[in-house]
């Protein structure tokens, strides 16, 4: 009896380790373990064993279960994973061809320059601030201290419309509208499109985009536009860039100045592969925006008292910006809706 | 403006090189856009003197001479009238560039020749061919000419800004570097007539409207002899852009680049009855200018007439009847200020714009009127051999006044940013020739009358922080309190906007907000507002619509072979209101176009053309991520451009939130395009008003769901959005999901009927749900769809 409960355990346990795949294993477990396993059948024969045998022979039995249990488990964990190490390696795809197409849309061009010129802005308590793109003489000029009939007019060619209104040739007139509404301080920033009569070539539109930038309190400074412009140009082309301030005109500003930063393609040495830097034309300088103090004088037709407050505005155009920034050459390609050009984007 | 170097140094005696003036000019405000190096653009022509010289045996015009440059003597056949024993010449040697090429031994009619005498016209000088170009006799021998003769010049292109006339000449920008480096101006030396005498005799001057002509001033010149001018006026007015014409005729031009004052010259002789009136022309009287236009006039025009006629449109153009010729003998010469704006209202409405006006519309300095008077006076009688009547006509009948400017130190320093002793500030501001006395704590600042941009405090701030250097100003940021944060929520709503329509797949474009009238009325929208002065016909009308342009860009990239388009435009359009006068609406609309395939073509996706639902699917995916609904989808009563079966308005509570559809195909053809377009507008304003980005969240149920699918034949017209919210209200708590997942018509589907499958899911968040419940429910979903949209359950 002791032999045979030996012998079927080894050789259960031998089998268990031929077994191939999961149905074999089960059929040598239930030929061991089942109702009609030969383990069970020996445990059966229990009857015919002496009774101080018994329970010595049951012990063994038992262990003979266990073992074969414990067996069972192992190679089933075996051909588990030999059956996934056969999966794995048959599984097999062409990992040069394309994934599949996720459809993708992308925002103009114009629109994320905006967008991140303005979050700089943001960034420093500038709020946005809006206005319409048809408006009267008196906000895109009079108030602006545009003189009837004064030669500042011609530098801004104006579209006028049938019902004697007129395309903001500029988005300053927001400026005038945000200081009629609202007592100071201001600290704003207008994006819009603005319009003028310019032929259409490539490096001219009749549409285009312009951001404002407008601050008015107590005690600001020529030098606080400086800051304010040499933080936004630092955070926008980069902390290595420099700026220059120069004096300019424009009727609403007084001092009025523009802004040169030093030009990013040839690091402001004017040079770039030993030959004249063809985007500053060897001057260093790019010229960025114009900005200046804000002119009592639109304070007195906004309402504000010019002993009482100062301020300052800045205007940029993002088209020449964006131009720069993507190496565009030709303007148009804004606004054709060309979509092989805007899906790169 | 356009001046150069060497000119810009007679005034003033710079140690600047012409890169640092430019650069110098520059921060002052007068942006130098070019530099161009002018003249002695050659090399190897030295210093020579003719030893003598001998006619050529075989050749009547050529003569050989013996040139010495200091070390040796060589000969060289010369061609030139002018050759002359003794005179220093420029000498071309061997191997010398010049403007036309290199100088190389050769052989003329058998005689040798070692280099070249060179004329002006071939260095390049000037166009002077007449012959050999002398230097003085005692320059030195065998140095290049540039060493010996200041030839090479740089020309200066500058913007010069509309508030500075003054700098519109050269002396303007030399009174500038001036107060810039400390170094003195020196003018041009004149001797000036005494006002009245002899030259009464010869003219008298009327002004009859002194409001448009404060100052008239005259002189005579007689007997001068027109002739070219000599080089050095000529080559300026060159490097200025102006042509030299005669010597009169370049006078008065070079006189107004140098002094900024605008001159004519009238021919004395043409001049009727010894007589000046300058008055306003009549309505409908007419001049013909010297550039032969007949130009009608208005009463507010002014005119210089003599005592019978105009001779001149004042300060824009001469008359042709009295202009300076080839006899003119004795010349009056004309200086005045004439008021800016009627100048400028005159030269616009005539088209006509000439260097003199330029300058009188944006004022010059009426102080020195006389001063342009005398200057181009003597430079007659100097350069035209002229001798000028004594005395001079000045009608001025209003002096100027100084303005003076009561100057607050700290309110400079305050808005400048920079702390600067009162005596700084009044140091800066003599240097730019302004008058400053103390009067207590403030400073009285007097404007030099060439300063008619200058006359508050801020003007006088901008001077002392220009003169002190921008570059300076230390860079501050402004602690003030913050501005009351009122965003413009528009703006960040139109910010994700995009950004959702980018994550559809879609593109963003922007497109020019004109178009012609046709394009607005091929898609049924509003007329819009006309452009007075538009660009072209095709640019001259706002849009009160978006779809044009959007069909417009589907045309253009089709037509390039781009065909399958999804694009979207967030823009303004323009509504006029009922007051044609009044400023029109100008709300915000989301324009949507997608045509073409639906997918990429990819070898892993389908190859479907994009329909109806693709469109409405982006309307509703927008919808969704904002929040916004439950929303309606009606058949518009009038389609306008869409296929009136395949269009839809959506609306919320009754309000429109935009309309969209397939695109009818006599619309395409306006638009010289065909295919299948769907496109539409959205309201962005109202969607705006109506978004809730932060969505009602609801719970999630613990308990299991179950699911339950059912198809029903319905006829075909039967609403399914209908459908679908009839069978959620069954039993809000437990039909917790809808879902269409087929539709189906055809074989086995009678006519008129349409089999719509619909897939349920069935959860309620307090308690678990059994079959029979599963069952109960569908039973009330088919009765209820049985009852309102006569249903019948299809097995």
């Amino acid at each position: 009896m002791r032999e045979k409960i030996e012998q079927i355990r080894q050789e259960a346990i031998a089998a268990l380790a031929q077994a191939a795949d999961l149905p074999a294993l089960d059929a040598i477990r239930v030929g061991v373990l089942g109702k009609k396993g030969s383990l069970t059948a020996a445990l059966r024969g229990m009857k015919d064993v002496s009774p101080e045998e018994r329970p010595l022979i049951g012990q063994l039995v038992n262990e003979a279960k266990d073992a074969v249990e414990q067996a069972v488990d192992l190679n089933k964990t075996r051909i588990v994973r030999q059956q996934r190490e056969r999966e794995a390696a048959t599984e097999r795809v062409d990992i040069s061809l394309p994934g599949r197409k996720i459809a993708r849309g992308s925002l103009h061009p114009l629109t994320e320059t905006l967008d991140e010129i303005s979050a700089i802005f943001e960034k420093m308590g500038f709020v946005w601030e809006d206005g319409p793109e048809v408006e009267t003489d008196w906000h895109n000029f009079g108030a602006l201290n545009f003189p009837p009939d004064h030669p500042a007019r011609d530098e801004q060619d104006t579209l006028f419309l049938e019902n004697g209104l007129l395309l903001r040739t500029h988005t300053s007139p927001v400026q005038v509208r945000v200081m009629q509404r609202h007592k100071p301080p201001v600290r704003m920033i207008a994006p819009g499109w603005t319009y003028r009569k310019d032929a259409i070539d490539a490096t001219h539109y009749p549409m285009f985009s312009q951001v404002e930038g407008l601050l008015v309190d107590k005690n600001v400074t020529l030098g606080d536009l400086k800051g304010v412009l040499k933080f936004f140009v630092r955070e926008f082309y980069g902390p290595d860039t420099e700026i220059r301030l120069r004096p300019s005109f424009f009727p609403f500003t007084e001092p009025s100045a523009e802004l040169d930063i030093s030009c990013f393609a040839c690091h402001g040495s004017g040079e770039r592969d030993g030959k004249v830097c063809p985007v500053c034309k060897g001057t260093g300088w790019k010229e960025l925006l114009g900005a200046g103090m804000v002119d009592p004088a639109v304070f007195e037709a906004v309402g504000y008292d010019p002993e009482e407050v100062t301020g300052f505005a800045f205007g940029m155009g993002i088209e020449r910006i964006a131009m720069f920034r993507y190496a565009v050459d030709d303007i148009r390609l804004f606004f054709d809706g060309d979509l092989r050009f805007l899906r790169q984007f | 403006m356009r001046v150069t170097y060497r000119w810009l140094k007679e005034y003033v005696d710079f140690s600047e090189s012409p890169q640092e003036l430019a650069a110098k000019i520059t921060m002052l405000g007068h942006e130098v856009e070019g530099v161009e190096k002018i003249g002695g653009e050659f090399t190897g022509v030295v210093t020579a003197r003719i030893e003598s010289v001998q006619p050529h045996p075989e050749a009547d015009k050529l003569t050989i001479c013996q040139v010495f440059d200091g070390e040796q003597t060589l000969q060289v056949i010369c061609g030139a009238p002018n050759t002359q024993a003794g005179k220093v010449g420029a000498f071309a040697t061997i191997g010398a560039q010049l403007p036309e090429g290199k100088v190389k031994k050769v052989k003329m009619r058998g005689v040798e020749s070692y280099g070249m005498l060179c004329s002006k016209a071939e260095l390049g000088i000037s166009t002077d061919h007449s012959g050999l170009w002398y230097l003085p006799d005692d320059a030195p021998l065998g140095r290049p000419v540039q060493e010996v003769v200041e030839l090479d010049d740089w020309a200066y292109e500058i913007a010069i800004t509309p508030n500075r006339p003054d700098c519109l000449s050269a002396i303007g920008l030399a009174r500038e570097i001036a107060a810039r480096t400390g170094k003195p101006l020196t003018l041009p030396e004149v001797a000036f007539e005494p006002v009245g005498g002899e030259i009464d005799q010869y003219m008298q001057v009327i002004i009859e409207d002194p409001v448009k002509c404060p100052r008239y001033t005259g002189i005579l010149v007689k007997g001068i002899t027109i002739a070219p001018s000599p080089d050095w006026m000529a080559n300026r007015l060159e490097a200025a852009g102006v042509r030299a014409i005669n010597n009169i005729v370049d006078i008065t031009n070079y006189v107004l680049l140098e002094c900024n004052q605008p001159l004519h010259a009238f021919d004395y002789h043409f001049l009727a009855d010894k007589k000046i009136v300058v008055r306003r022309a009549g309505e409908g009287e007419t001049i013909t200018t010297l550039d032969e236009q007949e130009r009608k006039l208005i009463d507010d025009d002014l005119l210089i007439c003599d005592g019978q006629k105009p001779v001149a449109l004042a300060g824009i153009m001469g008359g042709l009847n009295s202009l300076v010729t080839d006899e003119t003998v004795d010349v009056f010469i004309e200086s005045a200020f004439f008021e800016p704006t009627g100048i400028r209202r005159s030269s616009k409405r005539i088209g006509l714009s000439s260097e003199s006006s330029y300058r009188f519309e944006r004022e010059i300095d009426r102080q020195a009127v006389s001063y342009g008077l005398h200057r181009a006076a003597r430079l007659m009688e100097q350069l035209g051999g002229g001798q000028v009547v004594p005395g001079y006509i000045d009608e001025y009948p209003t002096p100027w006044e100084a303005k003076v400017v009561r100057v607050r130190p700290h309110k400079i320093t305050g808005l400048v940013g920079v702390q600067l002793p009162r005596e700084e500030i009044a140091r800066l501001l003599s240097s730019l020739e302004f008058g400053v006395k103390s009067d207590g704590d403030d400073l009285l600042v007097s404007v030099p009358p060439f300063r008619v941009d200058v006359s508050r405090e801020a003007d006088i701030a901008e001077e002392v922080a220009r003169l002190y250097n921008y570059d300076l100003i230390p860079e501050t940021l402004h602690k003030g309190a913050d501005a009351e944060n009122r965003p413009w929520k528009l703006r960040s709503f139109l910010r994700d906007l995009r950004r959702l329509l980018v994550g559809m797949g879609l593109i963003e474009l922007n497109s020019i907000s004109f178009l012609e009238q046709k394009q607005l009325d091929a898609v049924y929208a509003p007329k819009g507002i006309r452009v007075a002065n538009p660009l072209s016909e095709d640019l001259s009308v706002l849009r009160t619509s978006l779809l044009p342009s959007l069909l417009r860009v589907f045309a253009y990239n089709k037509a390039r072979l781009v065909p399958d388009v999804k694009i979207f435009e967030a823009r303004r359009v323009f509504l006029p209101k009922d007051d044609p006068q009044a400023q029109p609406n100008e709300p915000h609309r989301l324009g949507l176009l997608l045509a073409g395939r639906r997918h990429e073509v990819a070898w892993n996706l389908p190859a479907d053309e994009v329909d109806f639902f693709d469109l409405k699917g982006v309307v509703e995916a927008l919808l969704k991520a904002l929040g916004i609904g439950p929303v309606t989808w009606e058949r518009p009563a009038d389609a306008g451009p869409y296929l009136p079966g395949v269009c839809a308005v959506v609306k919320f509570e009754d309000r429109v939130l935009g309309t969209f559809g397939k695109i009818n195909a006599e619309v395409l053809e306006a638009f010289d395009t065909a295919g299948k377009v769907f496109a539409g507008e959205l309201e962005i304003d109202r969607l705006a008003e109506l978004a809730r980005i932060v969505p009602a969240i609801e719970p999630i149920s613990k308990f299991p769901p179950i699911f339950r699918d059912i198809a029903v034949l319905v006829d075909a017209d039967a609403p399914v959005d209908q459908m679908i919210a009839a069978i959620k209200q069954v039993n809000p708590k437990q039909i917790a999901e809808v879902k269409v997942f087929d539709l189906y018509t055809g074989k086995g589907v009678p006519d008129g009927k349409k089999s719509v499958a619909f897939s349920m899911r069935y959860q309620d968040i307090l308690k678990s749900l059994s079959d029979a419940d599963g069952d109960r429910l569908t039973g009330k979903i088919l009765n209820t769809l049985q009852h309102r949209f006569d249903a019948s359950l299809r097995e």
